[in-house]
């Protein structure tokens, strides 16, 4: 109860020191909007009137307050080229959250066996270290543009870029949607394979995985049987931690495979300086990154039996 | 050991080099193939390859720097303060969870919108995004180290809180800091690098990796030079940082 309790809590604050950031900074970095939304020959009384009907005149606190008021009820405003904010991320994020749901259990799919093989076998597992070295040290731009290369350019599987909607065609949803999940997903599965094969390794040095061991049992054996389950917390963890790593990651990607996702809408909107759109989508970002990572770590938690039992 | 050496020798070459390379050369014709004068050959500008990379490096390197020592140092002034027993250290920690969930791209991307490209900001970026992680660490490191023999004693003995701090706690968490900072450090020279690919890193006049990269990406098919070389340097720092920090991480055991 106290952890849900706390992630509850950690939530609220990230809406209000995501929120409070973005309000101080437009509001340095803007000044007064009546400079330049007004007409030059504007007289004092229409700038007056003006500051009264936009609240310019309230002290900084109650004009805080009414922005977070009017952010919790959804009245998010208009972005810079007159579109209705809220309605333009509503749309977006489907994109972005099978492309988030997708690479992660991509790299649980990939990392997981290979964490397996790699602590059964010493050669595997050079192989395996060598490779997570090799993708850590690449930026995921980078990593994209060699999978395009490979798979479209060369092998011409895999669209380049572009997206169909899940409504419109099964087939090519997935067929749009491989190349950027698995580009995210190799993302994930290196930060996997590291963590998680040591926690695999760990737990085979536990007294439970050597009294097996003294009893005979094969190595090949003890990584499933003894140590599998008492590393899963920590695979957990790790999932409930992708998703910061999944928001910073679909901005890159989304941008380079076209995908109308919520992270090419923020790229979009830094290109162009539109401040209102980009201020609410990060206070969006960061609320839907920490309400993820709760349920994740929940999820795992209310499965975990040790914990069910107290 | 071996892989410590090896990281740190290598990102010592690539540092000379980045500093005998950089600098503005004329321009010349468009992609040039490798020459004497031209030892990577020029890119779809006319610009020296060779010297942008040297230059792009030396930016990355001006991004990352202080990014980790503000992150580091931010890291230590918590860390004093956890030390201490008045500090509230569960607020800080539970704002340090709530931050987590804004990564330094996203808040790099943020700061883009508000007043355009700036290297500072990137730098105010990363710091902002790392030091939640560097205080969670920190935090779980001395609430073992505060509790253990050595600081417990100390205090029993009158010592102040500073001299417990500087003797009883900093040697301890030092290594762990110094195998942080040196992720940060590759994180940062790799999240710049994405920055300036989308076009939102650094300022477009000064060369960077990412923006070489992006600048390649329409001629990569016929001309892969300006694209293939950056990227294996972007590669080489990578897996440089990464050596040196699995080399900390064996010697921490």
């Amino acid at each position: 109860m106290y952890r849900v309790l706390r992630r509850a809590g950690i939530i609220l604050l990230t809406l209000l020191i995501v929120s409070f950031m973005v309000f101080l900074l437009q509001d340095l970095s803007l000044g007064d909007s009546s400079s330049y939304l007004l007409s030059e020959e504007a007289g004092e009384e229409e700038i007056s009137l003006y500051r009264e009907s936009m609240n310019l005149d309230d002290p900084f606190p109650v004009r805080y307050c009414s922005f977070l008021v009017s952010f919790i009820r959804g009245n998010w405003g208009v972005s810079a080229n007159g579109l209705d904010i809220k309605e333009t991320v509503m749309r977006r994020i489907p994109a972005t959250l099978s492309l988030t749901i997708f690479s992660i259990a991509l790299a649980v799919v990939i990392s997981v066996p290979l964490s397996v093989f790699a602590v059964r076998n010493r050669k595997i597992g050079k192989a395996v270290s060598l490779f997570s070295i090799l993708i850590m040290s690449l930026p995921s731009f980078m990593i994209a543009v060699f999978l395009v290369m490979i798979f479209s350019v060369h092998l011409k599987i895999f669209p380049p870029a572009g997206y169909i909607s899940i409504g419109e065609s099964f087939s090519g949803f997935l067929r749009t949607m491989f190349l950027p999940s698995f580009t995210l997903s190799l993302l994930h599965s290196s930060l996997y394979l590291r963590i998680f094969r040591k926690a695999l390794d760990e737990n085979l040095a536990k007294p439970f995985s050597m009294a097996m061991a003294a009893m005979g049992m094969k190595k090949k054996d003890l990584v499933m049987k003894s140590a599998f389950a008492p590393s899963l917390p920590v695979l957990a963890s790790l999932l409930a931690g992708s998703f910061a790593t999944a928001a910073s990651g679909s901005a890159v990607t989304e941008t380079i495979f076209a995908i109308p996702g919520i992270g090419s809408l923020l790229v979009d909107a830094a290109l162009t300086r539109d401040t209102a759109l980009s201020g609410i989508l990060i206070i969006f970002i960061a609320l839907a990154v920490s309400l993820m990572s709760a349920v994740a770590e929940l999820l795992f938690f209310i499965l975990d039996p040790r914990t069910r039992r107290r | 050991m071996k892989k410590l050496r090896i990281g740190l020798l290598m990102l010592f070459v690539l540092v000379i080099f980045a500093v005998l390379v950089s600098g503005d050369s004329a321009r010349d014709a468009r992609f040039l193939p490798p020459s004497a004068s031209h030892p990577l050959g020029t890119d779809a500008l006319g610009h020296d390859i060779i010297s942008r990379i040297g230059s792009g490096m030396l930016v990355s390197f001006a991004v990352a720097c202080p990014a980790t020592l503000i992150s580091a140092l931010g890291g230590l002034l918590l860390s004093f303060g956890f030390a201490g027993r008045k500090f509230p250290s569960t607020s800080v920690i539970a704002a340090a969870d709530s931050m987590r969930s804004l990564p330094p791209i996203i808040l790099a991307l943020f700061f883009n919108a508000l007043s355009g490209p700036g290297i500072m900001k990137i730098v105010i970026a990363l710091s902002i995004g790392n030091i939640p992680f560097i205080a969670r660490m920190c935090h779980s490191r001395i609430a073992v180290l505060r509790t253990e023999g050595p600081a417990v004693a100390a205090e029993c003995l009158g010592v102040g809180r500073v001299r417990i701090f500087i003797s009883h706690i900093i040697p301890h968490l030092l290594p762990y800091l110094l195998l942080q900072c040196v992720s940060i450090f590759s994180s940062s020279i790799l999240t710049e690098a994405s920055l300036s690919y989308l076009g939102c890193g650094v300022p477009p006049q000064l060369p960077s990796l990412g923006s070489m990269l992006a600048d390649a990406r329409s001629t990569v098919l016929v001309h892969p030079g300006p694209a293939v070389y950056p990227a294996v340097f972007l590669l080489l720092i990578g897996i440089s940082m990464e050596l040196i920090a699995r080399g900390i991480e064996e010697r921490l055991g």
